[in-house]
């Protein structure tokens, strides 16, 4: 039941009918939510459920016996020993094939091998689970006492999928807290969806076969084909992803439920840390809070400071996928960070570019575009199956074919995610995308009405292309 | 500068509305009484089409075969079908003072062979005696090769580069044989229709056929796929392709195909791809009256395999005809449909 199909349109108007005729009872109203969430996640595989069940039991019950804990020690040792439990089933069905498909004698142990299939969304949920323990034993968040609320949080349909990897500080406590209908945020939500639907309809479906064409035919293209077929891919990447966690964040909101944000115009970046804070930023937020800070992130001498920053892509590498590329992807993105450590150029811009203004400066513009180019680049690592497969790919977009006319058709391409750039830089300092109101009060309902109508008349007719972030 | 923003937004989103409302629309005003009789057939047989599918959804393909086998009435009521039909063809083709020539081309060979090729194999080989039709059978010689090699086994089935290649070499000798062959008639440019084929006139798409195997299809201004026009008079040899998939090649770029191969093999030649996907004979001769003959060819090539006979069912054709003609079912059709689909109705 993908989020651009009627089936799922169908299923959340009977979700929302659900939770507001509950929404007076928070009981009844989580259990609505866990009922929903179930049937949803059982809908892309009967037994998902199950293990769902299993990671929210041990989430539940790591984080009352970590809190029972009279003393850090034994807190530290629960918790350690949940965050393995929980942690096992996504390190099994993900990197046994890793591990285990490199060492003889022992591929029979791989997951592949045995039939086991990673669940669905399953990185979302159990980094949540271990968030939400490591809370408890920090004590920022409480254990929650009611069972209930809790699997209502980690299974919540809208980010079970894809994310955004909810804050347990942040979200939990809605789960709780009464819900009123408040029409400015299902205007809101709405036009989140609307333009979430864009993205993925529109923009990242029509954009699909031809990313997909230039990593299959990588051989029979030339260089600068190569270079606007990763160009394209890290634009679709972008409206895929977005656009399916701003449908989350739609669905969320309409039912009284504040998810973060998860990206932030990140092709506006004017240094790689600034693109960091600003794509996926609930699992940026997630290994800052639980990996970097407690290893004492910016506050180390440069020399750790680096290797920290290296081995936190590397770890955010190895969560995209168990292979060779991922870790390169990972660790070519933490290599970035060198020159702009060691000159001390890492500057921690507070606002977009060119406030106020409708065209960037030129050193700004050159900023983005090198930050822009930095990241893409890497994707060449992101998308290939191996290693073999990123050389071939370098080898052709570094010769002198670079400079030659591209394929018209990749080049063609391109031009769906121009409206998207386009839109989003003009709206680049707005908290809501779809916030017109600074313009003039017509402006705004003929966007949404435009958006809808580009969705109807341009969504991609063929086969619904799955989203490339479940895997994840 | 708000101005501008608001101009840059607005325009943005009726660029891409615009884009969209490019393709043809069929309009009422300034459309004479001849093309809004057309527009109207074509209305009404959308509706009989949409209601025959509904009445009979189902597309029996092999059962054709294995219900009743070989010597059923229905079977013997579809070979007749495609025997008539492709008496026309020869006979049209050959009117043109063109060659008419059949290849029988299937990847369905040896243990994997069904029984619509097991049974539709010899009799279109015997109908092509009968009409006194050159044909080459090209089963036995695919049955010697890899299939790992010449198709894109496991995930398809269709050819792979080095079985365009290998299928290539297979046509060559036929067209150089009739390589002073010539086509006797000519047509007026007034006469002539904007397209031979039937793929979208300059059409140029990734597509990969929901198996994940990307191709760039191309299409030339008269709707086939190759990659130069048709024009007039001709200077080369020029053949018509009339087929099926094998012959169209998905999941390979224009400049892998067969057909493509082929020109490049034979300098002096250029060949017509008008290779659709679930074609069969009933197709090629509606392609043929309607728009391929005036492409003036002067060998026409059509490729066929058992499968193509069984096609001809009329709930298959509904589903899948160029035409876009309505098929009501005979009455051993409608008959075999009731007995296979509708157990309880049929009782």
């Amino acid at each position: 039941m993908l989020f651009n199909t009627g089936a799922f349109a169908f299923f959340a108007c009977v979700m929302l009918l659900a939770f507001w005729a509950s929404a007076k009872w928070a009981a009844l109203r989580n259990t609505v939510l866990v009922l929903g969430s179930g049937y949803f996640y059982y809908c892309f595989r009967h037994a998902l459920p199950i293990y769902l069940a299993v990671v929210i039991s041990l989430g539940y019950l790591g984080a009352h016996l970590v809190s029972r804990q009279s003393n850090k020690k034994s807190a530290k040792a629960v918790l350690a020993t949940f965050i393995t439990l929980i942690g096992a089933g996504l390190a099994y069905t993900k990197y046994s094939g890793l591990i285990f498909g490199n060492i003889p004698g022992l591929e029979q142990w791989q997951a592949s091998a045995l039939s086991i299939v990673a669940p669905i969304g399953i990185s979302y949920f159990t980094f949540s689970s271990i968030g939400y323990i490591t809370d408890v034993y920090r004590g920022k968040t409480a254990a929650e006492t009611n069972l209930l609320t809790y699997a209502a949080y980690i299974s919540y349909f809208p980010h079970i999928l894809s994310g955004p990897i909810p804050s347990s500080a942040e979200i939990l406590p809605q789960f709780k807290a009464p819900v009123r209908p408040d029409r400015a945020k299902i205007e809101r939500s709405l036009g989140e969806i609307a333009w979430g639907l864009f993205k993925k309809m529109v923009v990242a479906d029509n954009m699909y076969l031809t990313v997909n064409y230039c990593f299959q035919h990588y051989t029979d293209l030339n260089g600068s084909s190569l270079f606007l077929g990763v160009t394209s891919f890290s634009l679709y990447l972008y409206a895929d992803f977005s656009g399916y966690s701003d449908i989350a964040m739609g669905v969320s909101r309409l039912m009284g439920i504040e998810l973060a944000r998860n990206f932030k115009t990140p092709f506006f970046s004017r240094n790689p840390a600034e693109f960091w804070r600003r794509w996926h930023t609930s699992l940026r937020r997630w290994m800052l809070d639980y990996i970097y800070l407690p290893m004492g992130g910016n506050q180390n001498d440069k020399l750790q400071y680096i290797l920290l920053i290296l081995l936190i892509f590397s770890f955010s590498g190895l969560w995209h996928g168990a292979n060779y590329t991922f870790i390169c992807w990972g660790l070519l993105n933490g290599l970035y960070f060198i020159p702009y450590i060691l000159t001390g150029t890492l500057t921690r811009y507070r606002q977009p570019p060119s406030p106020g203004k409708l065209l960037p400066t030129g050193k700004e513009f050159f900023q983005m575009l090198l930050t822009f180019n930095l990241v893409t680049i890497t994707r060449v690592f992101f998308r290939s199956p191996d290693i073999h497969v990123v050389r071939d790919f370098f080898a052709t977009m570094c010769s002198r074919t670079l400079f030659e006319a591209p394929s018209l058709i990749v080049l063609r391409n391109m031009a769906w995610c121009i409206p998207v750039l386009a839109l989003e830089w003009v709206q680049r300092e707005q908290a809501w995308f779809m916030d017109y109101n600074r313009f003039v009060k017509w402006l705004k309902p003929v966007m949404h009405i435009a958006i809808i109508a580009a969705i109807a008349l341009l969504y991609k007719k063929q086969n619904l292309s799955e989203y490339y972030y479940f895997k994840f | 500068m708000k101005r501008l923003a608001i101009g840059c937004v607005v325009l943005g989103m009726a660029t891409a509305i615009a884009v969209s409302s490019c393709k043809p629309k069929v309009s009422n005003t300034n459309m004479d009484d001849a093309e809004h009789q057309a527009v109207r057939q074509i209305e009404r047989n959308a509706e009989a089409i949409d209601k025959l599918n509904q009445q009979y959804p189902a597309m029996p393909d092999a059962k054709i075969v294995e219900n009743g086998g070989e010597n059923s009435a229905l079977y013997a009521e579809l070979k007749a079908k495609y025997k008539s039909q492709l008496t026309q063809l020869k006979q049209e083709v050959e009117a043109t003072g063109a060659k008419f020539v059949v290849i029988l081309v299937t990847m369905e060979v040896g243990s994997g062979t069904t029984n619509s090729t097991r049974f539709g194999h010899p009799f279109i080989i015997s109908a092509c005696r009968e009409l006194g039709i050159e044909y080459y059978d090209y089963s036995n010689d695919i049955a010697r090769q890899d299939k790992a090699v010449i198709t894109l086994a496991p995930k398809d089935g269709h050819w792979s580069r080095k079985g365009a290649e290998y299928f290539a070499g297979l046509l060559k000798p036929i067209l150089l044989k009739y390589k002073d062959h010539k086509c006797t008639i000519t047509y007026k440019d007034s006469d002539r229709p904007e397209t031979f084929g039937d793929l979208p006139p300059n059409d140029d798409e990734i597509l990969d056929g929901g198996k994940d195997i990307t191709y760039h299809v191309q299409a030339n201004a008269q709707g086939l796929r190759m990659n130069h026009p048709v024009t007039f008079p001709k200077t080369k040899f020029r053949t018509l392709i009339l087929g099926g998939s094998y012959m169209y090649s998905p999941f390979l770029d224009n400049n892998y195909i067969s057909t493509v191969l082929l020109e490049t093999m034979i300098p002096n030649s250029e060949i017509l791809n008008a290779g659709m996907i679930n074609g069969t004979v009933d197709d090629y001769l509606s392609l043929w009256r309607e728009k391929a003959r005036f492409s003036e060819p002067d060998l026409v090539i059509m490729h066929t395999n058992g499968s193509d006979i069984t096609d001809l069912y009329f709930s298959n054709r509904n589903h899948l005809a160029r035409s876009h003609k309505p098929y009501p079912p005979t009455e051993t059709e409608r008959k075999f449909y009731d007995a296979t689909f509708n157990h309880e109705k049929y009782k």
